[in-house]
């Protein structure tokens, strides 16, 4: 284990490198003027529709920011030369990974807790509202998800070519966000296809687990079993798709 | 008994590969069938035209890239787990580095894998490698020259005992060149194994002690210098006629071949300006 440590400085220079800052900046800067453009579209919207607004994107950055930074970033080391250098010492290709996740991880509960502060300001200044959003449930939520994001960007990214890996993060991810129980109603349906369709819903990723957005806006209560089982998913569907990464990355030829 | 242990297993080869078949979906084979014993402290030197398998044979040896039939061992045990333990320095063909980290960073970040030994300092390797005026630039700005100078640098990090260069004088100037023949000449001395391919036959024939001739993935020749040196031909040059003409070069195989063609010489009245072996034609002959 002693190789993450000196792999998480290298990666975290290497995402500054890649403008990480510049990046920030530009969702920031594209978020508030995009959220007041909201509130004057949206008749009688007022704080709820803000609030939706900012709630959609700490759900939408990690996943720009997967794209831009995760999704590609082994499959990219790999074309460039990278990794023959790295794994003719003595660091194993799973600390490799590993260090990988969790620089992603720390990158993205910086961008959540900067947007989430910073929303919350600024509703406090545009919107006059005091900010209700329970920033510690949210987190929570985001967080997991992100985990089983990252997973999933390594997991393509230490298989595949970074064009064919990102594209496919980006469809995985929508079908877990938003068609997921568009499959599960087809899945429903009975016969081979039927079959078929439900073994994808089993094997793709549910994000739709992690979307508290209601609960959240209208203050509804949550019960602790929707924050265990949540968590028991994000667990063992991330960890397994890390597991496969790091199966995958071992018998990759370099 | 460890002391015992450990003496008999220097009398193994460092590097064992036995029937390496390497096949790739959209070349072919890459090797078909290499066998090869490198010595402890040996220098070899793998030559052969493009293609002919070198850089596989070099990616199977550091346990980058997998056989589909054979086997290879590297001091006895797998290449990854040699790779582990910090006993192997690979330079890869096109070495990469990360764009955005300085020399300085770059050789930091190795220099923490490197097991405890008698290595040199980052300072003072950039210092060797004519890079410590550029410490502190990121290595996205370096050219191509510099790239493979920090490279080097690098596989000196860490004390390995065997040394893996693929092509290591590509894209070098000649100060560089110089400094790399020394620095190998040095490891060499301290009983270091070596494996080098290349494609010049001067270096080739300067440094090495062994070598090994690939063509289309099979071995062509794997014999020690000394015994190529004796199976080369003799360059002789000479002139001829009265008044003297101009100098003439003639290549001639084995000793009796040399005299008859003295005896013919003597007889025309021509004059002998030199002979010597030249290793470097035979290398050139296989490589082809």
């Amino acid at each position: 284990m002693r190789g993450i440590r000196p792999a998480l400085g290298l990666l975290f220079r290497e995402l500054l490198g890649e403008n990480l800052l510049l990046f920030f900046a530009l969702l920031l800067l594209s978020l508030f003027p995009g959220l007041l453009l909201l509130k004057a579209m949206v008749p009688g919207g007022g704080a709820r529709v803000v609030q939706h607004g900012i709630l959609f994107a700490l759900e939408f950055f990690p996943l720009l920011f997967l794209l831009v930074y995760g999704a590609a970033t082994l499959s990219r080391q790999r074309e460039r030369g990278n990794l023959s250098l790295l794994f003719t010492r003595p660091l194993k290709r799973g600390e490799w990974l590993a260090a990988h996740w969790l620089t992603l991880m720390g990158v993205l509960l910086s961008l959540e807790l900067t947007v989430s502060l910073s929303a919350s300001l600024f509703l406090r200044l545009f919107v006059g509202e005091a900010w209700l959003l329970p920033l510690g449930q949210h987190l929570f939520f985001t967080l997991l998800r992100a985990g089983v994001l990252t997973s999933l960007a390594l997991l393509l990214s230490a298989t595949l070519s970074p064009s064919i890996a990102s594209t496919l993060f980006l469809l995985l991810s929508l079908i877990g966000q938003l068609f997921r129980s568009g499959l599960e109603a087809s899945a429903s349906g009975g016969g081979v296809l039927g079959g078929v369709i439900k073994g994808l819903s089993l094997l793709l990723p549910d994000l739709s687990l992690f979307d508290r957005k209601t609960e959240l806006l209208y203050g509804l209560p949550l019960p602790r079993e929707v924050y265990f089982s949540t968590a028991l998913y994000a667990l063992f569907y991330g960890g397994f798709l890390l597991f496969l990464a790091s199966l995958l990355f071992h018998r990759r030829e370099l | 008994m460890e002391g015992t242990s450990e003496a008999l297993t220097d009398f193994r080869p460092v590097v064992f590969v036995q029937g390496a078949v390497k096949r790739y979906r959209n070349f072919g084979e890459a090797l078909g069938g290499v066998d090869l014993k490198v010595p402890r402290g040996s220098f070899y030197s793998i030559i052969g035209a493009n293609g002919a398998g070198k850089t596989t044979l070099l990616k199977v040896i550091a346990g980058l890239t997998s056989l589909q039939e054979g086997k290879v061992e590297l001091f006895g045990t797998t290449p990854q787990e040699s790779v582990g333990k910090g006993r192997l320095g690979y330079l890869p063909e096109h070495p990469a580095f990360f764009p955005h980290q300085t020399a300085f960073q770059q050789l930091r970040f190795f220099s923490e894998f490197s097991p405890s030994g008698e290595i040199p300092g980052v300072d003072e390797l950039l210092r060797i490698f004519d890079l410590q005026g550029v410490r502190d630039r990121r290595v996205k700005t370096f050219s191509e020259g510099m790239v493979q100078r920090l490279a080097i640098a690098q596989i000196l990090l860490q004390d390995s005992e065997l040394f893996l260069l693929d092509e290591p004088f590509r894209a070098l100037d000649p100060p560089g060149r110089r400094t790399l023949k020394d620095v190998l000449v040095q490891i060499h001395r301290r009983g270091r194994t070596v494996i080098m391919s290349s494609q010049d036959l001067d270096d080739v024939e300067e440094l090495s002690t062994h070598i090994l001739c690939l063509r289309e993935g099979r071995v062509v020749m794997d014999k020690a210098l000394a015994e190529i040196n004796g199976d080369a031909p003799y360059e002789v040059e000479y002139r001829k006629g009265t008044p003297p003409g101009e100098r003439a070069c003639l290549s001639v195989q084995g000793q009796e071949g040399l005299w008859r063609f003295l005896d013919e010489l003597k007889g025309d009245g021509g004059e002998l300006l030199s002979v010597r072996k030249s290793v470097r034609r035979k290398l050139e002959d296989l490589c082809r």
